[in-house]
C-alpha cells in the first residue's frame, strides 16, 4: 500500500510567521508560535455555538501604546509566562468581551506575556485601534495585528507594512483579498463625496462592509455612479428605497457636533445597512455614500456570462459585470464559503 | 515689540495722520472705508458734542470691517487661532468673534501692529466701560472730546483708513508656505521663525493645527511634513499651554476620524515625546468652551452683569480643571477676578474665587511659570491700575509670594516680588517686559 502523502498547514504558516517577525524587528520563538496557534484558531472561531471576530494585537510597550490612544480604556485580565501557551489562553479569556470597539492585547515582556482588553474613540467615526496601531501606524511603535477577514480567512499584518491572509478551508484561494475587495467597493461608495469628510465616510462604510464579510452569510453590493437618479432597468426587481439613505450629512453633523444623538442615528443606519447586506440579493449603492435599495435580484441571461462553474451567486456577479461601463462603478460579491471578488468599471 | 527683534511678518504700517491733527474734520478725510455721508455724520456729531455716540459708531464701524476681513479665513482657522473649540466651520465669525478676540487675531496675523493694536486695546477699553454704565452714572461720567479723538484716531490708522483691511503680505506667504510646500529645516523662514519672539511661535503652530485638521490630499502632506520640522525646532522653548493645544489637536484628529492627519501628527509627538500632554479624554474641551462664555462676556458690553451667570457655570462644572483646559480657564476666572480698568462684576467674584480657593499649590506654580507669561490678556490687565491693584489683593489672599523659589522663570518671579506696589515702575517694567518677551507692544 502506498505511504499517505501527510499535508501540513502549520509548516507553510510558520514560515511565513517567522518571516514576518523578522521584517518587523519582532522575531521571537514564543510569539511565533503564539501567533500560529491564534491564527489558527480565528480562522472559525466559535464560542458556546457563536461566532466570534476578535481582534489581537501584540505590543511591546503598553503605557506607549496607551499614550498613542487617545480616550482610551484598558481593563487587564492576566498573565502568564512567555510562551504560545499563554497567547492561546489571552484569546479565550478575553474573545468573549473582544467586541463593540474592544480588542485584544498581548503585551510582551521580558519573561511574560500580560494580556487584556483595550479600546479608543469617542464616537462611531473615531480612528480604530487598527488604523491608529498598525495600518497607519509608526513603526517607533512595534505591534502586530491578528483578525479574521472573513470565515476561513485571516489576517496577520505588522505595523512596518508585512502581512499575512491566510486562507483556511476548501476554499479556492482566489487572489483576492477581503481588503482588496473591500477598499475597492467602498473607494467607489464615496467617490463623490465631499473631500473633507471622505475620510470618514470611508471609514464608516469600510467597517460596515468588514463586518458583513466577517458574518459570511454571502453577499452582493453594487455602487452605481451618483449622477444616475434611477436604476437600470435589469435592477428594478427588488426594494428600490424611496428615499436613498444618506448617512454622509449624519457624518458631517457627527464631526462637528459630536452629538450622542447623531452618534446613534450612524450607528442605526450602520445596523440596516448590515441588514440590507446579509439579506437575499443585490445591495445598491450611489457614489454619493448613499443607499438605493436592497434584495434586488437580476435574471441572468442565458449564456450571458462566462461562468460554467458556481452557484446563483457566482452567476448573478457575472451579470452585473456586464453593466460595469455604463451603468455600474463596481460590484463586489462574497459567497457563502467566504471567497471573495469585485470587479471595476 | 523691541525695534530689533527678528520677525517672520511685521504688521500693516499704520496709515499717516499728521501727529498735530486733532479734531475730526482733521482725520476723517483718512477714513478711506467710510462713505463721504459717515464722514460728515462724524464730523457734525463732534461739533454736537456727541461724543459717546461717535465713538462708539467709528469703533463698530471699524470692528465690523477687521472682523469681516478676519471671516474670510475660514472659521476653523480662526477657530485654531483662538484656541476656541466651540467655533466650526459656518460659524458665523463676525457674530461669535468677540472685539477683543478680534483685536488680538488682528495683531497676531498682521492686519495691525503692535503700537496699533495697543491703542485700539485702549479704544475698545474706554467703549466698552461707557456703554456698561448704568444710566443714572452714564449722565455724570460723561465721554470727553478728546477721549473720541483718540478712538477716531486709531481706528482711522489701523482699519478705516485703509481701502481694505487686509493681513501683511509677509504672513500670507509664510501661512501659504506651510501647506503650499515643503520647508526643509534649512530654510530661512525657519531659522527666522526660530528667532522670532514667542507669539510668532504660538501663531506658526496654531496655524499649523489648523491647516492639518482641514487640509486634505497634497495640502495635508505637506502641512504633516512641516508640522514634523517646525514643531520639534521650536518645542523645546514652546510652553505647556501651547504643548497641550497640540496633545488635544491629535486627540481631536483620533475622535474624528482624521487617520491620516492623526498618524502625521503622532510622528511629531514621538519625535518630541509628545505624549503626555495628549488628554486622556475631551472633557477638557468642555472647560474650554465654558472659559470662552466666561471671556465672551467680560469682552462684550454689560459685562458686570453677564459674568456671574457662565463664571458659576464654569464653577460647577467639577473641581479639577483638566489640565489641557488650565491655562485658558484661569485666563477667564482671573479676567473676572481682576476686572477692567473701570471695575468688575460683583456677582461673579464669588463662583471666580471658589474655583480659585480649589487650586492646589502645585496649580499655582503652574500658572505662574507656565501659562502667565504667555497670558497677555491678563498680563495688559496687569498694566491698568485697578486690576493690578486687584491683583496685589489676589497675590495676600492666595498668599503667592510663598511660591516664589519654586518659579523657574525670572520675570515672573520679578513680577510676583513687586505686586505689593502694584502701582511701582519696578513692577510695571516687570510686567512689560514680560509683554515684549511675547512678541506685543507695550505701549
Amino acid at each position: 500500500m502506498a505511504a499517505a502523502t501527510l499535508i501540513s498547514l502549520r509548516d507553510r504558516l510558520t514560515g511565513s510567521v517567522v518571516d514576518l517577525l523578522d521584517a518587523e524587528g519582532m522575531a521571537c520563538l514564543q510569539t511565533q508560535e503564539g501567533l500560529v496557534i491564534t491564527i489558527n484558531a480565528l480562522s472559525l472561531y466559535r464560542e458556546e455555538g457563536r461566532k466570534l471576530f476578535p481582534e489581537l494585537f501584540v505590543v511591546d510597550d503598553l503605557n506607549v501604546v496607551l499614550s498613542a490612544l487617545p480616550s482610551s480604556e484598558f481593563l487587564p485580565i492576566g498573565s502568564g509566562p512567555r510562551e504560545a501557551a499563554t497567547m492561546a489562553r489571552a484569546l479565550k479569556q478575553c474573545a468573549p468581551l473582544a467586541q463593540g470597539g474592544w480588542a485584544i492585547y498581548v503585551h510582551r515582556q521580558n519573561a511574560k506575556f500580560n494580556y487584556g482588553l483595550f479600546r479608543c474613540g469617542v464616537h462611531i467615526l473615531s480612528v480604530p485601534i487598527s488604523d491608529l496601531l498598525v495600518n497607519k501606524g509608526d513603526p517607533q511603535i512595534p505591534t502586530l495585528m491578528v483578525r479574521p477577514l472573513a470565515e476561513n480567512v485571516v489576517e496577520l499584518k505588522g505595523v512596518g507594512g508585512s502581512a499575512i491572509i491566510a486562507y483556511f478551508g476548501a476554499t479556492k484561494a482566489t487572489n483576492v483579498s477581503p481588503v482588496d475587495a473591500i477598499n475597492a467597493l467602498v473607494t467607489a461608495i464615496v467617490a463623490n463625496v465631499d473631500e473633507k469628510i471622505r475620510e470618514q465616510t470611508f471609514a464608516f462604510f469600510e467597517r460596515t462592509i468588514a463586518n458583513v464579510l466577517r458574518a459570511s452569510h454571502g453577499t452582493l453590493a453594487v455602487v452605481q455612479p451618483a449622477r444616475r437618479r434611477t436604476f437600470p432597468p435589469t435592477l428594478r426587481d427588488g426594494i428600490l428605497l424611496q428615499q436613498p439613505m444618506r448617512v454622509v450629512s449624519d457624518i458631517s453633523d457627527l464631526i462637528s457636533r459630536s452629538e450622542c444623538s447623531v452618534n446613534t442615528r450612524l450607528q442605526n443606519a450602520r445596523e440596516l445597512i448590515t441588514g440590507m447586506l446579509l439579506s437575499d440579493g443585490i445591495t445598491v449603492f450611489g457614489s454619493d455614500g448613499s443607499v438605493r435599495g436592497y434584495n434586488i435580484f437580476v435574471r441572468h441571461k442565458q449564456g450571458a456570462t462566462n461562468s460554467r462553474s458556481g452557484g446563483a451567486r457566482r452567476r448573478t456577479f457575472e451579470t452585473l459585470c456586464l453593466l460595469l461601463e455604463k451603468d455600474l462603478d463596481c460590484v463586489l460579491m462574497q459567497s457563502q464559503d467566504g471567497a471573495v471578488d469585485y470587479r471595476r468599471g | 515689540m523691541s525695534e530689533t527683534a527678528v520677525t517672520l511678518w511685521a504688521g500693516n504700517v499704520p496709515v499717516r495722520i499728521p501727529p498735530h491733527a486733532s479734531s475730526a474734520e482733521e482725520i476723517v478725510p483718512c477714513a478711506r472705508q467710510l462713505t463721504a455721508r459717515d464722514r460728515q455724520h462724524i464730523v457734525n456729531a463732534f461739533n454736537h458734542e456727541s461724543y459717546e455716540m461717535v465713538a462708539t459708531f467709528v469703533w463698530n464701524k471699524a470692528l465690523t470691517s477687521l472682523k469681516a476681513q478676519l471671516g474670510r479665513l475660514g472659521a476653523t482657522f480662526v477657530a485654531e487661532m483662538l484656541d476656541r473649540p466651540d467655533m466650526t466651520e459656518g460659524t458665523p465669525i463676525e457674530q461669535k468673534l468677540t472685539d477683543y478676540e478680534a483685536l488680538r487675531l488682528a495683531q497676531e496675523l498682521g492686519f495691525v501692529r503692535g503700537t496699533g493694536a495697543f491703542r485700539l486695546r485702549q479704544a475698545f477699553e474706554r467703549i466698552t466701560h461707557f456703554g456698561s454704565l448704568p444710566p443714572e452714572e452714564a449722565e455724570e461720567e460723561q465721554f470727553t472730546a478728546t477721549e473720541a479723538i483718540d478712538v477716531l484716531r486709531a481706528c482711522v490708522e489701523n482699519v478705516l483708513g485703509f481701502e481694505r483691511t487686509e493681513a501683511a503680505l509677509d504672513f500670507k506667504r509664510f501661512r501659504d508656505s506651510l501647506s503650499g510646500k515643503v520647508l526643509e529645516p534649512s530654510d530661512p523662514s525657519i531659522e527666522k521663525l526660530q528667532q522670532s519672539p514667542y507669539f510668532f511661535h504660538r501663531a506658526s503652530i496654531r496655524m499649523l493645527l489648523s491647516v492639518v485638521k482641514t487640509a486634505v490630499g497634497a495640502l495635508l502632506e505637506n502641512a504633516l511634513a512641516n508640522a514634523n520640522v517646525i514643531i520639534p525646532t521650536l518645542w523645546p522653548g514652546v510652553l505647556q499651554p501651547e504643548r497641550y493645544q497640540i496633545g488635544r489637536a491629535y486627540s481631536e484628529l483620533v475622535a474624528n476620524g482624521q487617520s491620516t492627519a492623526a498618524a502625521g501628527l503622532r510622528k511629531v509627538l514621538l519625535k518630541v515625546k509628545g505624549f503626555d500632554f495628549v488628554p486622556e479624554d475631551l472633557r477638557s474641551t468642555s472647560f474650554v468652551k465654558a472659559a470662552h462664555e466666561v471671556l465672551a462676556a467680560h469682552d462684550g458690553s454689560n459685562n458686570y452683569y453677564n459674568e456671574p451667570g457662565p463664571t458659576r457655570t464654569l464653577e460647577r462644572m467639577g473641581t479639577a480643571i483638566p489640565i489641557p483646559a488650565f491655562p485658558i480657564c484661569m485666563s477667564a476666572v482671573l479676567s473676572v477676578r481682576l476686572g477692567n480698568a473701570w471695575g468688575d462684576s460683583w456677582d461673579a467674584q464669588t463662583p471666580a474665587t471658589a474655583i480659585l480657593k480649589r487650586l492646589s499649590p502645585e496649580r499655582w506654580v503652574y500658572y505662574l511659570d507656565q501659562c502667565l507669561p504667555t497670558d497677555d490678556r491678563i498680563l495688559y490687565k496687569l498694566l491698568s491700575e485697578r486690576p493690578a491693584s486687584r491683583w496685589s489683593t489676589l497675590v495676600e489672599e492666595f498668599s503667592l509670594r510663598d511660591h516664589l523659589d519654586d518659579l523657574r522663570t525670572k520675570e515672573t518671579r520679578q513680577l510676583l516680588a513687586d505686586s505689593a506696589k502694584p502701582s511701582s515702575v519696578k513692577f510695571s517694567h516687570a510686567v512689560k517686559r514680560l509683554i515684549l518677551a511675547l512678541g506685543y507692544a507695550a505701549g
